[in-house]
């Protein structure tokens, strides 16, 4: 058989089921050979919009998420997802078709390998035709195990060479089969030796804890401890089932949180890395100590130290033995867990600042009230990116079937297809996302894509026609004229129906209950085009940049 | 950078003024959140200062100076230092001059200075470090003038600071002290 036969072979005993991307010169023959073996093929009309669907897949399902592009410009186009997707820690093998090998003056020669370096991407060349299968399974290999984007970049004159290995392909799971790891007594001690000490925890639990399952033993630990129970933005609504469920710890965290936050103690972090965004360069927890327990040999925090206590150990293991020391012990306290802010979390989430609305425009607060409220938990949520997703991310709180939040690289534009991986991956079951104009607009052709393969994404878009962080900055700092952060948009559910899905304008809350209404009875792809006011100000904007209290 | 740029009116003489003004114990009582935990030998001050950040209050330690120069009815002030995590730097000078007006019944202060924070804090914060000293200052005027003329003033609301003592105490009891302010230290 030839390469692409064996590669395409390969993808398909790595267990990969759906590819994202767009054909090309340098990746077709591998694309009909997967069709063969009935892998879905979508095909986008940007690259790296079929990168950042194959990105919302991997997130949503675990696995590695697949997609392609052809050799030079296709593979180019890939660069901004491939760092949100290596910021994000999102397990992809890219298959990047390559210009003939040695050949210096193709139209579309690009050096892929620094390409990728320079995307924070790891690179897998294959250059001789015998090592196949040795490529893709380590391809795989290095996206499961260090879970970020890799490109396995083949030149097309070694895809039509003749691959005569018999053997059978060897998965690169075969590789990592690895036992969890427990944690060691004398950290399980020390810890212990901090909560025994504290009177006022905080657990953070990321997506450690969430992939660990340690759901029911951290919340066993809270009873015990007398903890609250906050979540990293990735993690967001996990465990808000528990009555003393904080929300977010970070910029996203409620001015309630953020005040019980400040009079810790102890901080036990489950699975959660501790960056800079999620304890705010540490300045969220001022006198706590640290307890840190992740499946990492070391995680350094965001505020440049080690954590007092390091637990190098699967989540749910290390939670249970903790649990099982204190019990041992007769440690139990009340700690946080009081009627008073009990009181204090019933209304954490309410945001009352007055604003006077622009004519035409809703509040964004109201908008994301009603959809929490309207749009049932089976629905997934997925929140874009720039400044308007600050009130869907502070504001929505209802536990969903699968939530993804897309912050990561700080840029616009990845919410729409994140949205469509991950409906992808849940075997095409309805999502919502709420998004900016901005960040729509930027890859507007894939909701063409979306209704063409006939998936049920809700878009909200969150529409100021602003370049909405960019206004709000220029009106706090002055000197800049916020005119120029203008940009208006037509009426996209407009554009929406002309695509082939369903939309409509909204400009008042009626008109809102009506169209989400009827999406939630019968989810097609549907553009809400929501006028928001300009006037209304984010909580993290109004700490960030107008120093309010908020 | 941040600038200070502040005229007080004060209905009072001008040696009432300059008696407040000179005592770096007065002074630093009209700072919200202020205190002098040190009188070095050379004359300086260590200091400690909590500012409100949006909901975030931050601590500093600070190496204050207080230069006085009675003839010119003038004053430099001087602090430098870092928060307790030593991840933000801040630095602070001011000029202040106190001017009385025609007839010697009324004064006017004038202040002058600039603010740079240097460090995770300030890239966090951008614009809204701007707003946080123009309030600061807003409320150093407030007391000072309440310092100074305290006939004035009548009963006020309480101030953000008592506020938030008022909430702590109703959580937790005790004497409602923010934590931050005094951090627990960490285990070494």
């Amino acid at each position: 058989m030839k390469v692409y036969e064996a590669l395409a072979k390969a993808f398909a005993a790595e267990g990969t089921t759906d590819v994202f991307g767009m054909m090309g010169d340098a990746n077709m023959y591998w694309m009909n050979e997967l069709d063969k073996l009935g892998i879905s093929l979508y095909e986008v009309r940007h690259e790296g919009a079929g990168l950042a669907m194959a990105d919302g897949w991997a997130r949503t399902n675990g696995a590695p998420g697949v997609a392609t592009a052809t050799s030079g410009p296709g593979v180019a186009q890939l660069a901004t997802t491939l760092l949100v997707a290596s910021r994000a820690r999102t397990p992809l093998v890219v298959f990047g078709g390559e210009s003939t090998l040695g050949d210096a003056s193709a139209v579309q020669g690009l050096d892929q390998g620094r390409f990728a370096a320079a995307c924070e991407t790891g690179f897998v060349h294959l250059t001789r035709p015998e090592d196949a299968y040795e490529a893709v399974q380590e391809a795989f290999y290095l996206a499961r195990l260090e879970s970020r984007p890799i490109m396995l970049s083949v030149p097309m004159d070694i895809q039509q060479k003749q691959f005569d290995d018999d053997d059978t392909y060897v998965p690169s799971t075969t590789l990592l089969a690895r036992d969890p790891v427990f944690p060691n007594p004398a950290a399980i001690e020390k810890a212990i030796d901090v909560i025994s000490r504290s009177e006022r925890p905080v657990i953070i639990v990321g997506r450690g804890a969430m992939a660990s399952g340690a759901g029911a033993e951290i919340r066993q630990l809270a009873e015990t401890t007398g903890a609250i129970v906050a979540t990293t933005l990735m993690a967001k609504t996990w465990l808000s089932e528990d009555e003393y469920h904080v929300g977010i710890s970070g910029l996203y965290a409620t001015k309630t949180a953020m005040e019980l936050f400040q009079l810790a103690d102890c901080v036990i972090a489950v699975g959660a890395g501790l960056n800079k965004y999620t304890t705010e360069h540490g300045y969220l927890y001022p006198g706590a100590t640290f307890i840190q327990i992740d499946q990492k040999a070391h995680v350094v925090m965001g505020d440049g130290r080690g954590a007092d206590v390091f637990i190098h150990s699967d989540a749910k293991l290390a939670v249970q033995k903790l649990q099982e020391a204190l019990q041992a012990k007769s440690f139990r306290q009340a700690g946080y867990r009081t009627p008073d802010v009990k009181e204090r979390l019933a209304t954490a989430f309410d945001d009352n600042e007055p604003y006077e609305l622009d004519p035409g425009t809703v509040d964004p607060r109201d908008v994301c009230r009603i959809l929490d409220d309207a749009i049932p938990p089976e629905i997934g949520l997925v929140i874009g990116g720039g400044q308007n997703i600050c009130f869907s991310t502070i504001l929505m709180t209802k536990r969903r079937r699968m939530l993804l939040a897309n912050q990561h690289f700080g840029c616009i534009g990845q919410g729409l297809t994140t949205a469509m991986g991950a409906i992808t991956a849940t075997n095409n079951q309805p999502a919502f996302l709420m998004e900016g104009d901005a960040g729509f607009m930027m890859h507007l052709p894939e909701f063409e894509t979306a209704v063409r393969y006939g998936m049920p994404v809700l878009v909200v878009v969150m529409n100021d026609q602003l370049l909405g962080a960019e206004y709000h900055k220029a009106v706090a700092k002055g000197g800049i004229n916020p005119d120029l952060a203008r940009v208006s948009t037509p009426n996209l559910g407009a554009v929406g129906v002309a695509l082939g899905g369903q939309g409509s304008l909204v400009t008042n809350l009626d008109d809102l209950r009506t169209a989400v209404a009827k999406y939630v009875a019968s989810p097609v792809p549907t553009i809400l085009d929501v006028r928001i006011s300009t006037s209304v100000i984010s909580i993290p904007y109004r700490r960030l940049h107008f120093g309010m209290e908020a | 950078m941040i600038k200070i740029d502040e005229s007080i009116s004060l209905p009072v003489p001008k040696a009432q003024v300059w008696k407040v003004l000179s005592d770096p114990h007065a002074v630093v009582s009209c700072i919200n959140g202020a205190e002098i935990v040190k009188e070095n030998e050379d004359g300086s001050y260590d200091g400690r200062l909590v500012v409100q950040f949006g909901p975030l209050r931050v601590g500093f330690g600070a190496h204050v100076t207080l230069e006085l120069d009675e003839a010119e009815s003038q004053g430099r002030i001087a602090a430098r230092g870092k928060d307790q995590h030593g991840a933000t730097r801040m630095s602070t000078h001011a000029l202040f001059t106190v001017l009385p007006d025609p007839g010697d019944q009324s004064t006017t202060v004038t202040l002058v200075g600039e603010v740079e924070l240097a460090g995770k804090l300030a890239s966090q914060m951008e614009a809204g470090a701007n707003t946080v000293v123009r309030r600061m200052t807003t409320e150093f005027t407030a007391n000072f003038v309440a310092l100074c003329a305290p006939d004035l003033v009548q009963e006020k609301p309480p101030t953000r600071w008592q506020r938030i003592r008022l909430a702590l105490r109703r959580l937790f009891g005790g004497s409602g002290r923010p934590a931050t302010v005094e951090p627990a230290s960490r285990p070494s």
